[in-house]
């Protein structure tokens, strides 16, 4: 039976890894809700990184044209501008005064992982706004809005 | 003439003689002038924020200057097409989406 042991921990330790980031899963609702900047519609990127401060994902880009996701600049840093990382994830610009609500099922381990969720901002004309957003991914940061800056009045997370 | 000539070049040169203790302080004048000129259209330009900052006609009509074309070779996404939207493909494998399922957008 000895032998057995190493084999059994090293499953049970593979299991363990994998399947969070796999298996389990949340609904999620995130809420951006725009200022009234007085220009046109606003491109969004919203990505996380992981505790180390590396590129894990996109969650969603709100603006189509590719040739513009320079302008996100925190992202195209990350991404070289990939559309590729936004393929199934894109939707339309988000105009001033609007609100965006994504819905989608984010893996548990996510959050209170060291986790962080990302919004850049970018409109025609007007200043880049990288990083605009930046929460950490927490069960106690659900519902609590956070401040953005220049495009984004406030952004909330909830379960 | 020869004496009366030499007398007023030996005149000339002691008089640039005399100017030379302050010749040491004009340029440190100007540098400080000019290091004022260039502050004020620093301010006045800001050229450097602009260039960082906005971008210009994106889906305007008609000019693209700060736009990259998709034909150029400097633009990042050229020849990689647009994204594909939302609901038309998979998410992509990023291990973020628990289950593969899409997300979805509303605006209001």
């Amino acid at each position: 039976m000895t032998p057995m042991k190493p084999l059994f921990a090293a499953l049970a330790l593979t299991t363990a890894l994998v399947l969070p980031g796999l298996a389990f899963a949340k609904p999620v609702t995130l809420t951006v809700n725009m200022n009234s900047y007085g220009g046109r519609g606003a491109y969004l990127a919203v990505y996380v990184t992981d505790p180390a401060g590396a590129y894990a994902g996109s969650l969603w880009m709100a603006g189509g044209k590719a040739k513009y996701y320079r302008h996100l600049s925190d992202w195209a840093r990350f991404t070289g501008s990939d559309p590729a990382q936004v393929d199934g994830i894109t939707g339309a610009s988000v105009g001033a005064g609007q609100s965006l609500t994504l819905d989608m099922d984010l893996a548990d381990a996510l959050f209170d992982a060291g986790y962080t969720l990302h919004i850049d901002a970018a409109v025609e004309d007007m200043r880049d706004s990288p990083n605009e957003i930046s929460v950490p991914l927490t069960a106690a940061g659900a519902g609590q809005a956070v401040t953005g800056g220049r495009y984004i009045a406030d952004f909330t997370y909830g379960f | 003439m020869k004496l009366p000539l030499t007398l007023i070049l030996l005149g000339s040169a002691m008089a640039a003689s005399a100017q030379t203790p302050m010749a040491p302080t004009a340029p440190a004048v100007h540098a400080r002038a000019i290091a004022d000129v260039g502050a004020s259209l620093m301010q006045v330009s800001d050229d450097e924020d602009d260039e960082d900052g906005g971008w210009l006609s994106f889906g305007g009509d008609d000019s693209d200057e700060d736009d990259c074309d998709e034909e150029d070779e400097d633009c990042p996404t050229a020849g990689r097409g647009n994204a594909a939207p939302a609901g038309t493909v998979a998410p992509p494998a990023n291990g973020l989406f628990g289950d593969g399922k899409a997300p979805t957008a509303s605006t209001n």
